[in-house]
């Protein structure tokens, strides 16, 4: 079968040889979510996700668009637009060129290479993100050039970007630079293992934006499971250079039965012996072609200096229960 | 030298502070677009002084408390969810202490300054008040660490005795009784209507003193001012006429760069007798309170909304300022009543008396024993988030925690490390403007 890829990771592209394509996504999740323990308003709905994309792949040109909602005021804040609307912004949009078949270069707002890469191994980001865009260490995308050299076995890329995320423009004069390399051990997916290092600067201060990532995953297509581990160390995150975390993830996925799909997620980061432990379990019916109706139950334990207020005893410890709706639709023309 | 110094005292005041460009851009990227001639003027005026420099910061404050990176004291406090969603004054320092004497209304003192109110833990207010105190006093000259000490002492057994006792005794401070002397005196002269108008109009300027102060007319098509006073009237019984209005520079220090309006306004008689002064001022969010559990969006309509209802919570009485309303269109203001029956505490003025030995340590004590009982005093009747008691909810935290010896040696010591850590952050914010500008560079990219 012949595959459109004009959506998928520039880290994915070279897999097959290139289609003339058009390809448009979407990705809607809404979710009711109880959050405990109670106090305040421990019940909601949110609307998860809103991504649309956009892809063209003609010739040796590739083009891509990815947006997703952000709903303005927000958690802190009562100046919104339209009351507390919610509104698209670019994620993702770059323009890719193929000089050479194993080589690919990509400009414009290109994808963060660890985010991107997290994100389809572990292939649930309609459920939650990668803990590194939920903690806000790293977006998707930045402004900046980004090329490929791709074969069956090895893939390895290389980034240089304002490292200031895809929101904000550059604030100092340094770029960040980053290094990927994706060796597939065994075929198809079945086990492969990944290195990241990023060297650059963050915000007004030039702090130091620092990380060095190893990965290695099963992500075997046409089964039914998947997994991997990875491990993020960071020197400085969000323009506080004092910050170097270790992030270590764990994930596993596996659909027994036809009908329902375990998942769970592990997200362990330590510093200077505090620590923040996320763990993620749920149950989902999957709905084809591409959706879910699932129940999550999340949980964080924080020692004692990890709290926002340390000694916090009322923050060491919350859970929250999900009920979520998500779909996936993608409709992809060839020879457009 | 004060770098070693400082790196003796506290590893925690000797770190890097370029974070802090982040927090102020944060906290001022409106004014930045908007006018960064306001937002120099701003900073100009956070340079002048560290109390001054402590009014303009508490982002950066309460960034210091959540910061994983930097070593913390860790709280006894804080022991359950409800402890986290009480309501807060934010920023209860000594120069948003005002007495309200009002003919209308009975004498009473309140920190009439709610922009930085809203739900969060009830040790985060306590810590930046007693943060507060401590810089009031070292802004005496010869107030040294004995005499801070005993400054933050007095506000914790005011605290302590706001939780027996609602009635605050305001004339047990000498600092207070002069603000209601001169509320009375100068109110009954209208003092500050005099000194801003002639002939029931305004006193336009024509440039910014040089504390850059000043009131001028209106820019052509600007209809805020008249878009605020419509929605103002209309909360009023009767006739209300405006009679002029200008727009105000220079006042506050977290405020300077925000939009301020002046209005002169009567109940519809001939003659100036019942002319009123009204001040609007633009109400922004509220800081980003670290700590806080089970919220996931503010529990109020809008800024305007949430100023309102915190008076209801927050104020002793909450007709103190009639005056006093949210405003949400054309955005977010306040209006409160500019008259000399309303006096705020003014740090130059405590020095001036303290210099020539009007005022002594024991007065400083005193005021920060009223300002602490009246803290502890409003939440006698406040609800949580939750709509529980607040008093009830933090005497059973302080209770969990060990009661309030522990409260009292745990907010004295963090106050201690908190005024080291807002000394060096003022020193690396002086050093900064010099060195990197007056925007600090947040207007251009840095070269670092």
């Amino acid at each position: 079968m012949i595959e459109c890829l004009a959506l998928a990771s520039i880290l994915w592209q070279n897999i097959t040889e290139p289609t003339q394509c058009a390809s448009v996504s979407l990705d809607v999740a809404g979710r009711g979510w109880m959050r405990l323990p109670k106090t305040g308003i421990p019940t909601d709905f949110a609307l998860h996700r809103a991504g649309i994309g956009l892809g063209f792949t003609q010739g040796d040109l590739h083009g891509r668009v990815q947006i997703g909602h952000i709903q303005t005021g927000g958690t802190n804040s009562y100046i919104g637009i339209g009351g507390e609307s919610n509104v698209y912004r670019i994620q993702l949009a770059s323009v890719q060129y193929r000089p050479l078949d194993s080589i690919q270069l990509s400009a414009g707002i290109v994808e963060d290479l660890w985010v991107e890469s997290g994100n389809y191994t572990w292939g649930y980001r309609n459920v939650e993100a990668t803990a590194t865009e939920q903690l806000a260490w790293m977006e998707r995308g930045n402004a900046g050039v980004t090329g490929v050299w791709s074969s069956t076995r090895l893939i390895i890329a290389a980034s240089m970007h304002t490292g200031e995320g895809a929101f904000r423009r550059e604030r100092n004069a340094g770029k960040n630079t980053s290094l990927y390399t994706r060796w597939n051990v065994l075929d198809a997916g079945l086990l492969s293992l990944e290195f990241y290092g990023q060297e650059g600067s963050y915000g007004f201060g030039s702090q130091p934006n620092h990380r060095a990532g190893v990965r290695l995953a099963s992500n075997p297509v046409n089964k039914s499971w998947n997994l991997g581990v990875s491990a993020l160390q960071a020197w400085g995150v969000l323009g506080d250079g004092a910050f170097q975390p270790l992030l270590i993830e764990g994930w596993g996925v596996v659909q027994p039965i036809s009908w329902a799909r375990i998942l769970t997620r592990l997200e362990h980061t330590t510093f200077n012996q505090e620590s923040s432990t996320a763990l993620m379990m749920g149950v989902s019916h999957p709905v084809d072609p591409q959706g879910n109706l699932g129940l999550y139950w999340k949980t964080w334990n924080n020692s004692e200096g990890w709290t926002e207020i340390a000694g916090s005893d009322a923050a060491a410890s919350t859970h929250q229960l999900i009920i979520q709706l998500d779909g996936r639709f993608q409709q992809s023309r060839l020879n457009p | 030298m004060l770098f070693w110094l400082l790196a003796c005292i506290d590893p925690t005041t000797n770190q890097s502070r370029d974070w802090i460009k982040e927090v102020l851009y944060v906290d001022n990227w409106r004014y930045l677009q908007r006018s960064p001639f306001a937002l120099e003027q701003k900073f100009t005026v956070m340079s002048e002084s560290e109390y001054a420099f402590m009014r303009g910061t508490l982002s950066i404050q309460l960034t210091h408390w959540s910061r994983v990176s930097q070593e913390r004291s860790t709280t006894h406090f804080l022991n359950f969810p409800d402890a986290t969603m009480v309501p807060i004054f934010g920023d209860a320092h000594p120069e948003n202490f005002t007495v309200s004497a009002h003919p209308t209304q009975s004498i009473t003192a309140e920190i009439l300054d709610l922009d930085a109110a809203g739900f969060a833990p009830w040790t985060v207010d306590v810590r930046r008040a007693l943060t507060a105190q401590r810089v009031f006093a070292a802004s005496m000259d010869g107030c040294k660490v004995s005499c801070q000490e005993e400054v933050v002492r007095g506000w914790l057994e005011g605290f302590e005795r706001g939780f027996n006792q609602s009635n605050v005794t305001l004339r047990e401070s000498n600092i207070v009784l002069d603000l209601i002397e001169e509320a009375l005196e100068e109110g009954e002269q209208a003092k500050k209507y005099n000194k801003y108008t002639t002939d029931g109009k305004l006193n336009f300027n024509d440039s910014l003193d040089t504390e850059g102060k000043g009131i001028f007319a209106i820019q052509r098509g600007d209809r805020a001012p008249s878009q605020v006073f419509q929605q103002f009237a209309e909360t009023q019984e009767g006739t209300v006429r405006l009679l002029d209005v200008g727009q105000r520079f220079g006042m506050g220090i977290s405020s300077h760069a925000a939009l301020r309006y002046v209005f002169i306004w009567d109940t519809g008689l001939e003659g100036e007798e019942d002319n009123q002064m009204l001040l609007a001022r633009e109400v922004f969010d509220l800081p980003d309170y670290p700590g806080r559990l089970g919220i996931e969006s503010e529990p109020f309509e809008s800024n305007a909304h949430r100023v309102t209802r915190m008076r209801h919570l927050l104020w002793n009485n909450p007709d103190a300022d009639p005056n006093y309303k949210g405003i949400a269109t054309p955005f977010d203001f306040k209006t409160q009543s500019w008259s000399s029956y309303y006096q705020d505490v003014e740090v130059s003025k405590i020095q001036e008396d303290w210099d020539d030995g009007t005022l002594e340590t024991n007065d400083l004590v005193d005021f920060a024993h009223v300002m602490g009982h009246h803290h502890a005093a409003v939440w006698d009747e406040a609800q949580t988030l939750s709509g529980k008691n607040t008093r009830t909810v933090i005497l059973e935290d302080i209770q969990m925690g060990g009661g309030f010896e522990v409260l009292r040696h745990e907010l004295s010591t963090v106050s201690e490390e908190d005024f080291a850590v807002q000394r060096a952050d003022y020193e690396w914010f002086v050093a900064e403007l010099e060195r990197s500008g007056p925007l600090l560079g947040l207007d251009a990219v840095g070269v670092g």
